[in-house]
């Protein structure tokens, strides 16, 4: 498909999120390649080639039980003001990602979420589910005080996230990827403002194609951040997680934290970054990502990076993958435990140690109740 | 019948030859103590009776209650009541100790056709030994000897030993880095264990621990051979002696 081609798709969807001026960054950057930097172990075609399928249609993907929030479509009056106002021009983003662009200039649905404070003790939530052969856009605000969680399962399609947390607010992105059979590319970017707080946790299975881009810009001071998961991959599926996380100012706290098990034929590519911007003194950032392969034909390329321009922070960073642990193996085994069995707790172990969630470790088959 | 049964054992890890030509025969209700300086292949015995991968039997051999090791995998070398006490405990981060300790339980009651323990029989049984051995129950939730101090991780060798009761016990350096009340509460754990039907192997360098459990018989293990044995006196000998005056025999 040519850059060209593309422009033929804009669909009438709300074309106030400057759509045509996304379609000139897309001529401009051209569309991802194989090989290149961000795309060194996963081919983008076949992702380019999916929204050919895409239709537009009238989503019921979200769903919001609370009264806090406020739930409209992108193609409606009040979200082109509400987003204008908070985040001004959108193909600002667009510059750095022709999949952005792409997502942009494709876009068959999408919808705004505000969320204002309320007293209530528990935290309101909204539900997205799958989108298969849709190209979607939500942009998502956390008004000042405010509290809000997202659940979002995911099974192929196309997604871009814009999110914004405003000073004190919280917001909580929990990510379920079920297995799947097709192709499905995510982007996720947060700004995070003074005081507030972001945690995403992001458990995935295998797909055909899975793509994950993951870009936090903590804003202001104070803010912590916490973005952590897991993956258990089988046969011949493919899962790509590229996780930046920009301390950008002062006194901010961040932990980047996942554990994969990777078997079959499968592949798994973590590429997680941290960048600590000169001003983003007194900063904690830690980074790790952990891999146990299953199998011979299974292969894992994780790169962790770090880049310090400040002085005064605390950091840390690592990456590795390697089998089972023989001596724990056959400590287990010395207590009668049968090899599979051994085998099967160690990996549920392994992977529990970051899937703190329920409904994580069971989509993951670590949870509790679940077992043989 | 011995229980061990072990006959001019050779073992070699990554083609070194570290045991030449061991014998030992441990009947039920004895109690063995084998002491040898660092380096004498002592672990190398027990790992091998264990089954750790890489220790090869190339002569000789080990029969537990008639039974050829090799022939088993090492957890049905548990199963037919074999433990060993590791000179040094694995951490497993991310499996609690209660799901391990419950999972090994169950696994040799499956071996010998009975129901799983329900979670209030196994934690009655569990709290009263973890109190005999003063540890604090609250280690059950916590990952498999992860950040245990090197006195708990020994004792929780011992509470595994208790809870699966097998027929020969291998204590690996089981008193190496314990205090002198935590060395009585692991003895006492140990002499408790003790009847006419099961074994004990005591592996140790220092006499200390056999002034709680008196052994009777003493094997000086000397660059993998068994260098002489004796009753509880050779272990007071060795202790004013050293190993230097065995080397040369
Ligand atoms: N995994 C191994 N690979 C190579 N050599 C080993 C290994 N384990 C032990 N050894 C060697 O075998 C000898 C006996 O070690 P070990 O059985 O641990 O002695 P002990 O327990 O009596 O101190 C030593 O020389 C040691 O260096
Ligand atoms: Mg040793």
């Amino acid at each position: 498909m040519t850059t060209s081609e593309t422009s033929t798709l804009i669909p009438s969807f709300a074309p106030w999120l400057n759509r045509t001026e996304a379609q000139s960054v897309l001529d401009e950057l051209g569309l991802p390649r194989y090989r290149s930097e961000p795309w060194k172990y996963t081919n983008p075609q076949p992702l380019i080639d999916e929204i050919a399928n895409f239709v537009e249609v009238d989503g019921d993907t979200i769903t919001s039980l609370d009264d806090e929030i406020e739930v409209c479509s992108l193609s409606s009056p009040r979200a082109k003001s509400l987003a204008k106002t908070k985040l001004g021009s959108s193909v600002e983003r667009e510059q750095y990602s022709p999949m952005l662009a792409l997502n942009l200039v494709n876009l068959t649905g999408g919808f705004l979420i505000r969320a204002e404070p309320n007293d209530r003790s528990s935290t309101p939530l909204v539900t997205i589910e799958p989108a298969m052969n849709r190209c979607e856009r939500f942009i998502v605000i956390v008004e000042s005080g405010a509290t809000l969680q997202l659940e979002e399962t995911c099974d192929g399609g196309n997604r871009v996230f814009e999110c914004l947390i405003e000073e004190g607010a919280t917001l909580i992105h929990k990510r379920f990827q079920k297995p799947s059979e097709t192709v499905e590319y995510g982007h996720i970017c947060v700004q995070v403002g003074t005081n507030s707080s972001y945690r995403l946790d992001q458990f995935s299975t295998g797909a055909a194609l899975r793509r994950n881009e993951i870009v936090v810009d903590i804003q202001g001071e104070g803010a912590r951040v916490s973005v952590e998961g897991g993956w258990r991959l089988m046969d011949q599926t493919h899962v790509d997680s590229q996780i930046s996380v920009n301390h950008l100012a002062p006194r901010s706290e961040s932990g980047m934290k996942f554990h994969g098990v990777v078997g079959g034929r499968s592949r798994a590519v973590f590429n997680g970054r941290i960048h600590i911007a000169r001003d983003a003194q007194h900063t904690s950032a830690h980074l790790t990502n952990k891999n146990i392969l299953t199998s011979d034909t299974a292969e894992v390329y994780t790169k962790p990076e770090l880049e310090i321009y400040a002085d005064d922070v605390a950091c840390s960073h690592g990456a590795t993958s390697g089998q089972l642990d023989e001596d724990q193996l056959l400590y287990m085994r010395t207590r009668g435990i049968s090899k599979n069995r051994s085998r099967e707790m160690l990996l549920k172990g392994f992977l529990n140690e970051v899937v703190t969630d329920t409904a994580g470790s069971r989509l993951l088959g670590v949870s509790n109740t679940a077992q043989p | 019948m011995s229980l061990l049964d072990i006959s001019r054992l050779v073992v070699s890890v990554d083609d070194k030859e570290i045991l030449k030509g061991l014998d030992l025969q441990v009947n039920p209700g004895e109690v063995h103590a084998i002491m040898g300086p660092n380096g004498s292949g002592k672990s190398t015995l027990t790992n091998a009776l264990a089954g750790r991968d890489g220790y090869t039997i190339k002569h000789g051999q080990a029969l537990f209650d008639s039974t050829d090791l090799t022939e088993l995998e090492p957890e049905e070398r548990s199963h037919a009541g074999l433990f060993l006490a590791f000179q040094y405990p694995v951490e497993i981060p991310g499996v609690t100790n209660m799901e391990f300790l419950k999972t090994s339980v169950d696994s040799h009651r499956e071996i010998k056709g009975l129901q799983e323990l329900t979670a209030v029989e196994f934690m009655r049984n569990l709290r009263n030994l973890a109190k005999r051995l003063e540890l604090n129950p609250d280690f059950l939730k916590r990952g498999v000897n992860e950040s245990f101090s090197g006195g708990e991780k020994k004792r929780n060798e011992i509470l595994q030993m208790l809870c699966l009761n097998p027929r020969l016990a291998l204590l690996d350096e089981t008193d190496s880095g314990l205090d002198i009340d935590a060395l009585q509460i692991v003895a006492k754990g140990i002499n408790e264990f003790r009847t006419s039907t099961n074994a004990v192997v005591l592996v140790t360098h220092y006499q200390r621990l056999l002034n709680y459990i008196t052994p009777d018989f003493v094997h000086v293990l000397i660059e993998g051979r068994i260098a002489k044995s004796g009753d509880a006196t050779l272990a007071l000998e060795l202790e004013t002696k050293g190993y230097g005056w065995l080397n040369g025999s």
